[in-house]
């Protein structure tokens, strides 16, 4: 990664002791995941940083294939084989936590903060509920399809009393299962695995989130669930360990557009209630307009701009934000002709992605030096947090030093 | 024109050429009338010997529309309204329950042999999903000929392979593929090439209508652009009239010239796009546009009120107006005098008490429930302690759940229905409990069905004249020449 990057994320990650209310819940530095497949190395998440304060959404914008779902489960630490998380920091703010590990790992603490990659991964994953918990875009595949929808809610709300009582400990009812208990539930198939107080808890839940009859709702499965119905349970059970960072990936991509209005509007609601903070990833700007205070727009794995969503909407600086932008067609003003960004999403292998910029193909304001190197990300105009990695953000576009039709040609024929 | 038969022996090519020079006003290249279409389930041969009832479902359910040669119309939707149903059955790619289709005159249904070949040639349709909708195992070139293969296209050639081939280059560069990757494989595209590939093979036969069913729901936004832009662009240039099937209203805003808005099988609304969009006229128009999130920095303080509820099964349709049950403007009687919010709960009420989500049993719970909260709280008078022996607590439980149900005010004679209704159920009687209900508050949402008036900017509601015609219609829209 470019030294420049690193030096301008330095001054906040050295937030040291006595950090305040006013410092981030969650901050994220230099996150890199890579999938290791048949066709070569895939950097899906390329040193991605950024910081989620309490009780604010946090938006992130990309294109199917930019990196941001592979983000929010690095976060998590939910990827799966054959990706991996390769290197970056993931402090979480938590003061409890942070007493309690700094004996043993005395290198993943800093103040409050808790770095949840450098902490075992058996307490990596206690956090998992209480801390963050998520929301994930298809409801319809999310959830077991054989198990009533209260029981799993249920389920939920146990694992999360089991780690809220014994934090250090993610020993689950089943890894005491043996021969024996196997057994018996042969023969006793329908032994009950909940407790009637978690599933008194899963059907208060069901009515926090504006499910009519919960009680009855509790004992259908999901297939007799409508897909908003499904999502708002899904919330529900995100809601299970009263989460400090809830993150919704595309929460309603799967719905209609009269559906997802209640599905952000529960969202927005739960959220001033709770006081949590959310991180929203999602391909929709109009989303991004009705949940978020901060952006992040995501292209191959990097964030591209960032800022408030006025810097982003209102004074967006990088050609890939303004290309999304005059990509959608203005409901209340239909523009003539759409402005579409030329060519298709990079396939991220390791191999095609050299040190330059990586929107550069298809970049309607391409230069020479675009190529020549990566640019670094600087602040600029509009408010403090207002971020970009372009090279535009220091000088204006020059068409004598646009990047040549070969060059440019080359470049999209080594991509394909 | 009773069955489109009289043109079917003239030379379709000469009307072709006099359809694309008619523009948009004169006939109609599309004239969709009554449309049905029912899927049955419980059909089979068993069900039969067990003597069970078919049960219809019904995706389309009387819709009828036209599209005028060279335009665009917009049929949008939300999910399993029957929108794609629509556009398929047009087509003959299902086989329609009832109603009557003319494409160019001749009565698409009725059609066989050649006539229908000829038919397919001029009509055809681009799909949603390009990862589905192209074989796996066909080269993009094969793919892109094989209707040409199919219709013996083109005929007059003498090397018909060599032919084919260059129409296939023309096609490809044409929707801005390159034709050197004639010979690669669908999976080595990317979405959007995919679904240019669909178009190109949509184009082979130059058709005169496209049915275009969601072709960019699938792609992002900076390729859902390129897409529309195409269209856009092919449209003018070979002079194809579309129907272009949506969910996503600011696409269908930017493409089409008029729009018609289904809901439940049914058409609710149509117009031309700007005044639709300007000035919506059917609720479930003016709640569908009010529910997209704009991508600008107002929109967090934009206030919406989302519609309440889910669709309901097109398997058991509300009587009247199928959008009577989320409407935010359904019409109380005459004689009865209430604020909507209340209305609305009132609605709700009976939807639930008649669909069986509340009955005794319930409501019972639902008393004792908040009797206890109640009882160490406020109380009106004091006597919760005591409740449940006689008539008299009967009808204090049910005041009691009146206020636990309601959210808004709800006062008078309507206070006294409500809870008269309540203690009803209360006792057990939850046949006199509906009917008492259906008594006072029936609406006339729920006794008649909506239809689309004549004229250009028609929508199925009662708030709007039912069926007379408006001042200022224009006869020639939909009922010229019936």
């Amino acid at each position: 990664m470019p030294e420049a990057d690193r030096n301008a994320d330095v001054g906040e990650t050295a937030a040291s002791g006595g950090a305040t209310a006013a410092e981030p819940v969650l901050k994220v530095r230099d996150l890199s995941t890579r999938f290791f497949t048949e066709e070569g190395q895939v950097n899906a998440v390329e040193s991605v940083s950024f910081d989620v304060h309490d009780g604010e959404v946090f938006g992130i914008v990309g294109e199917s294939g930019s990196g941001k779902s592979v983000t929010a489960l690095s976060i998590i630490d939910l990827v799966e084989s054959p990706g991996r998380i390769t290197a970056g920091e993931v402090w979480y703010r938590n003061a409890d936590l942070a007493a309690d590990m700094r004996e043993e790992h005395p290198e993943a603490i800093d103040g409050e903060y808790v770095d949840t990659r450098r902490v075992p991964e058996g307490v990596r994953r206690s956090l998992r509920g209480p801390a963050f918990s998520m929301i994930f875009q298809d409801p319809m595949s999310s959830f077991n399809p054989s198990i009533t929808v209260g029981e799993q809610l249920a389920e939920a709300v146990e694992v999360q009393q089991r780690a809220r009582a014994n934090p250090r400990s993610t020993r689950s009812r089943t890894q005491g299962y043996g021969l024996g208990r196997y057994l018996s539930d042969w023969m006793l198939p329908s032994r009950s695995f909940v407790s009637t107080e978690s599933r008194d808890r899963a059907i208060s839940l069901l009515d926090q989130v504006g499910i009519p009859d919960p009680a009855d709702r509790a004992d259908e499965y999901p297939n007799q669930f409508s897909g908003g119905m499904l999502q708002r349970a899904m919330v529900a059970q995100a809601l299970a360990g009263e989460p400090d960072v809830l993150i919704a990936d595309e929460p309603t991509t799967a719905l209609d557009v009269t559906i997802q209005a209640q599905i952000l509007g529960l969202l927005r609601d739960l959220q001033d209630e709770a006081d949590m903070s959310v991180i929203t990833i999602t391909h929709d700007l109009g989303v991004i307009a009705r949940m978020c205070d901060r952006v992040g727009v995501m292209y191959a794995g990097e964030i591209a701009e960032r800022g408030t969503l006025g810097d982003v909407f209102d004074r967006p600086i990088h050609p890939y934000t303004e290309g999304l932008l005059g990509s959608i067609p203005d409901l209340d003003d239909p523009a003539p002709r759409l402005q579409p960004i030329e060519g298709n999403v990079p396939e991220l292998l390791d191999a095609e992605m050299g040190n330059r910029c990586y929107f550069a193909d298809r970049c309607p304001k391409a230069m020479d030096e675009c190529v020549a190197e990566k640019p670094a990300e600087v602040g600029i105009e509009g408010s403090d947090e207002h971020r970009v990695r372009c090279v535009l953000a220091d000088h204006e576009y020059d068409p004598a030093r646009a990047l040549s039709t070969t060059e440019r040609e080359r470049e999209a024929s080594a991509d394909d | 024109m009773t069955d489109g038969r009289d043109g079917r022996d003239r030379s379709s090519r000469e009307r072709r050429g006099a359809t694309e020079r008619a523009g948009t006003e004169g006939d109609a290249l599309l004239d969709v009338e009554d449309l049905h279409k029912y899927y049955f389930e419980r059909d089979s041969l068993v069900d039969r010997l067990l003597g069970r009832d078919a049960r219809s479902v019904k995706a389309v359910d009387g819709v009828d529309f036209r599209v005028h040669p060279g335009e665009t119309l917009g049929l949008v939707g939300e999910s399993g309204c029957g929108k794609s149903t629509t556009g398929e059955t047009l087509l003959r790619l299902r086989e329609a329950t009832d109603g009557k289709v003319r494409f160019d005159g001749e009565s698409v249904f009725d059609l066989s042999g050649a006539e229908l070949m000829e038919f397919r040639k001029r009509a055809g349709i681009v799909f949603q999903d390009p990862y589905s909708s192209l074989d796996p195992r066909m080269t993009v070139g094969e793919l892109v000929a094989e209707p040409l293969a199919v219709h013996d296209e083109p005929a007059d050639a003498e090397n018909r392979t060599e032919a084919r081939r260059e129409r296939v280059d023309e096609l490809l560069e044409r929707v801005g593929l390159s034709a050197t990757q004639r010979d690669r494989y669908p999976h080595e595209f990317s979405g959007g090439q995919r679904q240019r590939v669909g178009i190109a093979r949509a184009l082979a036969l130059e058709p005169d209508f496209l049915v275009l069913d969601e072709p960019v729901s699938a792609l992002d936004v900076s390729v859902q652009a390129q897409i529309l832009n195409l269209l856009a662009d092919l449209q003018q240039e070979f002079g194809l009239t579309y129907l272009f099937i949506a969910h996503d209203l600011s696409v269908v805003r930017h493409l089409c010239d008029r729009v018609a808005v289904m809901y439940l099988g049914e058409i609710v609304e149509s117009g031309p796009t700007e005044e639709l969009f300007e000035e919506p006229r059917h609720p479930y128009t003016r709640a569908l546009l009010e529910s997209v999130p704009r991508a600008s920095t107002d929109e967090r303080d934009r206030e919406i009120e989302p519609l309440a509820g889910d669709v309901p099964s097109p398997r058991h349709p509300p009587s009247g107006c199928r959008f009577r049950t989320r409407c935010p403007a359904v019409i109380p009687p005459s004689d009865v005098e209430i604020p909507q919010e209340t209305y609305r709960e009132v609605m709700d009420l009976r939807e639930r008490l008649e669909s069986g989500a509340m009955n005794t049993e319930r409501a019972r719970e639902l008393a004792a429930e908040h009797g206890n909260e109640r009882g160490n709280g406020v109380n009106t008078n004091g006597e919760e302690g005591r409740v449940e022996d006689r008539g008299d607590a009967t009808t204090e439980t049910a005041a009691r759940l009146c206020t636990v149900l309601f959210e808004n005010d709800i006062g008078g004679e309507n206070r006294a229905v409500v809870t008269e209704t309540l203690g009803h159920l209360l006792d057990g009687e939850r046949d006199e409990a509906v009917s008492m209900l259906r008594d006072r508050f029936e609406s006339v949402c729920e006794r008649q069905r909506p239809v689309l008036q004549a004229g250009p900017h028609p929508a199925a509601c009662h708030l709007y004249d039912q069926p007379t015609e408006r001042p200022n219609a224009n006869p020639a829209e939909r009922t010229a020449d019936d």
